[in-house]
């Protein structure tokens, strides 16, 4: 029978940090938040661009139940297709063949042509083919890199702009990173880097034997070496939006052979 | 509204509920660095909306469904790139926690999702099968049949643990 009595005693041994530490944290995001709110009603002022208001409100602490995404794309034209719901019990869909609408905000969205059987999660901020992950999402301001991506897994936000995370991405243990190189994506233009751990690095003094990735701390992964991953960092009229292509595992090669999913992608307003 | 007394309730809130939650979290999640940081990322979003908590009629069930929702968004991320790692790896065990624990939480890591974290709620949190239903969004059904697979399923777990086999 299950000791439910031992597991609640482990309580006594759990350390409480002082919640003045937490009000600080909530104070900086608050801050945070306020701060790009204000640039983004003056970029909006400046007619800035597409849905930017949407971006500096979209509040990923909110308990709401979160919306699903597809339910909305009903009437994409010109072939592209919404995302097919999720398969029962599952929060999974898989997809045929074909292009795709995936909304990243209340303002912006991107299309991709995804292959036969490709899996997506999260209403498409993971679109899975074979071993290779394609994740695409606006990176706001919590956006970031691991103090250690071993040791320290914790994400600290690295700015606001393309160049602020090229430069925190370039800085980071571990991972051999590339020079960055000026790319345009999709109508957007930014960074491009390529990041690898390599098979032979020891990830069992790692946090749960895997090494973090940068990412949005509500959304960042982690997996075992070997890693490679293709990122675009880029600026699509003012919001900064990270297009990874993760693989655990697999070879050069094969990511090549899949790099076509992701230059397929174009940013377009989301209706 | 008195900012004070905002300060002193989530302040008696927050001594009285967090190592219940963070072994609730734990139990869940099997990892007590991830129960920890759930929690605490739930008091953290608390302070940023204490009005919104102030109006909610069980202010440690809200805290609960953000660290719930905080380890949910962990676990499909984590699901993603171990669905598509190349060597599907076991489990890691539990670390920094006794063997007695670890024996428990092994063997809720290894029901469904849905059902460790119903069995979780009403063996650990003491809550009824309603007030799971209404604090997961899902039917009072639901709940039980989960609860009643969960709760064999686990029994079977630690059943073999105890009684391994000699074959």
């Amino acid at each position: 029978m299950a000791d439910w009595e031992q597991l609640r005693e482990l309580a006594h041994e759990i350390e409480v940090p002082e919640l003045r530490s937490l009000a600080r944290t909530a104070r900086h995001r608050q801050l945070r938040a306020r701060a790009a709110v204000g640039v983004l009603a003056g970029l909006v002022l400046l007619g800035g661009g597409v849905g930017l208001a949407s971006v500096g409100g979209t509040d990923r602490d909110n308990v709401q139940p979160v919306q699903d995404p597809t339910g909305r794309l009903t009437d994409a034209p010109g072939g592209v297709l919404p995302l097919p719901a999720p398969d029962p019990g599952s929060n999974v869909a898989t997809v045929d063949a074909g292009r795709y609408r995936v909304p990243l905000d209340d303002g912006l969205a991107f299309e991709v042509d995804l292959p036969d059987h490709t899996s997506a999660h999260d209403g498409g901020l993971f679109l899975a083919s074979g071993s290779i992950v394609l994740k695409t999402e606006v990176a706001g301001a919590d956006y970031g890199v691991p103090r250690d991506p071993c040791t320290r897994q914790t994400i600290d936000p690295v700015g606001p702009t393309v160049d602020d995370l090229v430069h925190a991405l370039g800085e980071l243990p571990v991972y051999r990173v590339t020079l960055p190189r000026p790319v345009e994506l999709g109508g957007a233009e930014g960074s491009y880097v390529e990041a690898r751990v390599p098979r032979a690095y020891d990830a069992s003094q790692c946090d749960r034997q895997q090494v973090q990735l940068p990412g949005d701390p509500r959304t960042a992964v982690g997996g075992a070496p070997p890693y490679l991953g293709r990122w675009w960092i880029l600026d699509v009229d003012g919001t900064r939006v990270v297009v990874q292509q993760n693989c655990w595992g697999c070879s050069a090669e094969e990511l090549d052979r899949a790099v076509a999913t992701a230059q397929s992608i174009t940013f377009t307003p989301e209706r | 509204m008195d900012g004070g007394r905002d300060v002193e309730d989530l302040d008696a809130l927050y001594a009285a509920s967090y190592r219940r939650l963070v072994v609730q979290m734990y139990a869940i999640c099997g990892d007590l660095a991830d129960a920890e940081d759930a929690v605490q990322e739930a008091f953290i979003t608390a302070l940023r909306k204490r009005r919104t908590l102030r109006s909610v009629h069980n202010p440690e069930a809200w805290i609960r469904t953000v660290a719930l929702r905080r380890l949910h968004g962990g676990w499909r991320h984590l699901a993603v790139v171990r669905r598509h790692q190349a060597t599907q790896r076991e489990p890691e065990p539990a670390v920094g926690v006794g063997p007695e624990h670890v024996a428990l939480v092994t063997a809720l890591g290894l029901l469904d999702p849905g059902q460790r974290e119903v069995v979780v709620l009403h063996h650990l949190g003491d809550l009824s099968v309603a007030e799971i239903a209404d604090q997961l969004g899902i039917p009072v059904g639901t709940v039980k049949s989960r609860l009643s697979r969960g709760r064999e399923r686990l029994g079977e777990l630690l059943t073999e643990r105890e009684e391994p086999s000699h074959g």
